[in-house]
């Protein structure tokens, strides 16, 4: 049957490819069903080109690389020559960049079918993809609950196998607990591992591009594709990447285990507390040793988070005037033209950022928040740096809660904030944590294991990643496609 | 550099001209019925950053860059820029061979630059 294809790894489906079994067109075919099966349940994508010409033209020049065509959906603030990248905002509604973003370059170059823009919360500004402006995406593990966010799409469209991999964007977690929420592996790598050239830039001191795939391998592979030096990017990294696939089976043996100690109380579930001691657990037997990791208040880091990164955000979100891209609604008077203009562009939370940033960033304010929160960011770096004295990764939940309801935080935007504490300090520090599949509620919801490693040492998280995956088989776990689920929806 | 807790004015993140005067700063038109959600908002975001106040930072400096680089600059080469249908194409309006765009200098500035 075609449909299963899809959820096959990029590493089985290039096997099956090596070895004369397939076809390039049978992966997309079997996306195709899964597509026409899911998306009117779910909305994974803003747009996708499945019944496209764009499709038909891409494969004329496959499969010639190492992805040799295995169909990804690519979030849509991630620039792509010729295809809409709207942000999933009003603001850039019919807006087609003239060139590619260095990823999309990368995994074009690498064979890969690009066969949608996935959707997500406007500018990566949300945790559940609700904040899109073409309508909210569902869970397919339980499409009464939000896929997490903002790259919510590209993680639905994984797990309900419209695609083999995707792109996501991680300003403040917004690869990992998608990944986490939908059962997925989710890379944040390193700040400054992956060129944000034709990144739209929601905040650009923490914005890093990831890929989100369905076991480590994947995301290893995939990361590899995406990461390098760019000039084009002033904060590229030129740190070399090791070949992360040749250490990926090394075991842990060698690793000290962190386990991070959080002050979040009753704000972390039960189910994932008790999750959390089966995974220390796990790595005390197979590791060289665990201990406890405190990196101060996570309440200070997302305070802290939540000032820098809406800071930025109103610098960054200043260029969208009415003038220069986008449509343009016209008045009579220019300063008229650009406020009703963002006004009726901007969805609410992307204004409550902007006017947060604005507020930290104007005169009168900017120490008591702005300078302060980054105060507090170097104070978090410093004791990641200290923690790293004693251990090689550290270990936490993703996500403090399962996937949540629709509409149960939309209206409260620190409740929605709070979704983000595990997440946060990595991004502010600008160290690379992997989600991975750590297991389920016993509602059947995903649970995700977050590791955080040295900057640029991607290579331990993910062979950590790896060792719990071979001895955990939660990746072959699959949510139940729409007709099987018997009235449950 | 001052300490960040110096001087501060108190601030009353509830008054809802304080979020019209943000709003307006922004470049944002918000609606009157818009303004008690964001200013109720903004308060309740407000007084969770309050904790922050909290923290002795004495001594810490702000982050500039996470991995600093230092000042990298690109090679000073010249290279191809996008060919003009390409930027046409994108455009949403064009004339002949122009990219259209609102009126951004008003006729009474215009004639002023002109006196």
């Amino acid at each position: 049957m075609h449909s299963d294809l899809a959820y096959k790894t990029i590493h089985e489906l290039w096997d099956l490819m090596n070895n004369g079994l397939l076809d390039p067109q049978d992966i997309l075919e079997s996306c195709r069903e899964n597509n026409a099966l899911w998306e009117p349940e779910i909305h994974a994508f803003r747009e996708h080109y499945f019944s496209d010409v764009n499709v038909k033209a891409s494969l004329q020049f496959l499969p010639s690389g190492f992805l040799g065509g295995i169909p990804f959906a690519h979030k849509d603030n991630i620039s792509a020559k010729g295809f809409g990248t709207y942000c999933c905002s009003k603001i850039l509604d019919g807006y087609v960049p003239p060139y590619d973003a260095h990823a999309t370059e990368l995994l074009l170059a690498a064979g890969g079918l690009m066969i949608g823009r996935s959707n997500m919360d406007e500018f990566g500004m949300g945790s559940s993809t609700e904040f899109s402006a073409f309508g909210p995406t569902r869970n397919p593990w339980d499409t009464s609950k939000v896929p997490g966010g903002s790259s919510g799409g590209s993680a639905a469209a994984v797990a309900s196998g419209q695609a083999v991999f995707a792109t996501g964007t991680d300003t403040g977690g917004s690869v990992r607990q998608p990944a986490a929420f939908c059962n997925l592996v989710g890379l944040r790598p390193t700040y400054g591992r992956v060129s944000r050239y034709g990144l739209v830039a929601f905040a650009s001191s923490l914005d890093q591009i990831g890929p989100i795939c369905r076991d480590v391998h994947d995301c290893a592979l995939v990361f590899s594709i995406i990461a390098g030096h760019d000039p084009r990017d002033s904060t590229s990294n030129p740190t070399l990447l090791p070949d992360l696939l040749e250490t990926l089976d090394d075991g842990i043996e060698d690793l000290t285990v962190g386990f991070l100690v959080d002050d979040l109380g009753d704000a972390v579930d039960a189910e994932i507390r008790e999750k959390m001691d089966e995974w220390v657990g796990f790595f005390s037997v197979k590791s060289k040793g665990v201990l406890p990791i405190d990196l101060g208040s996570l309440k200070y880091a997302l305070s802290g988070y939540y000032i820098i990164a809406p800071s930025e955000a109103s610098s960054n979100l200043a260029r969208f005037d009415g003038i220069r891209y986008g449509p343009t609604i016209e008045t009579d008077d220019l300063g008229e033209l650009y406020k009703t203009t963002r006004a009726g562009g901007f969805g609410p939370e992307v204004k409550r950022r902007i006017m947060i940033g604005t507020f930290a960033l104007s005169s009168g304010y900017y120490d008591a928040y702005y300078l302060r929160a980054q105060k507090i960011r170097t104070r978090l770096k410093a004791k990641f740096d200290e923690a790293f004295k004693e251990v090689d990764i550290i270990i936490c939940p993703t996500s403090p809660e399962p996937p949540f309801p629709l509409a149960s935080k939309v209206d409260d935007p620190l409740k929605m904030y709070a979704s983000d504490y595990y997440v946060i300090p990595q991004a502010l520090a600008g160290v690379p944590a992997l989600s991975i599949p750590g297991g389920f509620t016993k509602n059947g919801l995903p649970i995700g294991l977050q590791i955080t490693g040295r900057a640029f040492d991607e290579a331990t998280i993910l062979r950590a990643g790896k060792a719990f995956e071979r001895e955990h088989d939660y990746i072959s776990k699959r949510p139940k496609p729409p007709a099987d689920k018997g009235g449950e929806n | 550099m001052a300490d960040a807790n110096k001087g501060q004015p108190d601030i009353d993140p509830s008054d809802e001209k304080l979020v019209k005067d943000i709003a307006a700063l922004a470049r944002i038109e918000i609606e009157p019925g818009e303004v008690q959600m964001y200013a109720s908002q903004m308060r309740a975001i407000l007084d969770y950053f309050e904790d922050l106040k909290q923290i002795d930072l004495s001594g810490i400096d702000p982050t500039v860059q996470i991995h600093p680089l230092g000042l990298t600059l690109e090679p000073d080469e010249i290279e191809p820029g996008l060919p003009v249908n390409a930027a046409l194409n994108i455009s949403l309006r064009r004339r002949g061979n122009l990219l259209c765009v609102p009126r951004i200098v008003n006729p009474e500035e215009e004639a002023d630059a002109g006196a």
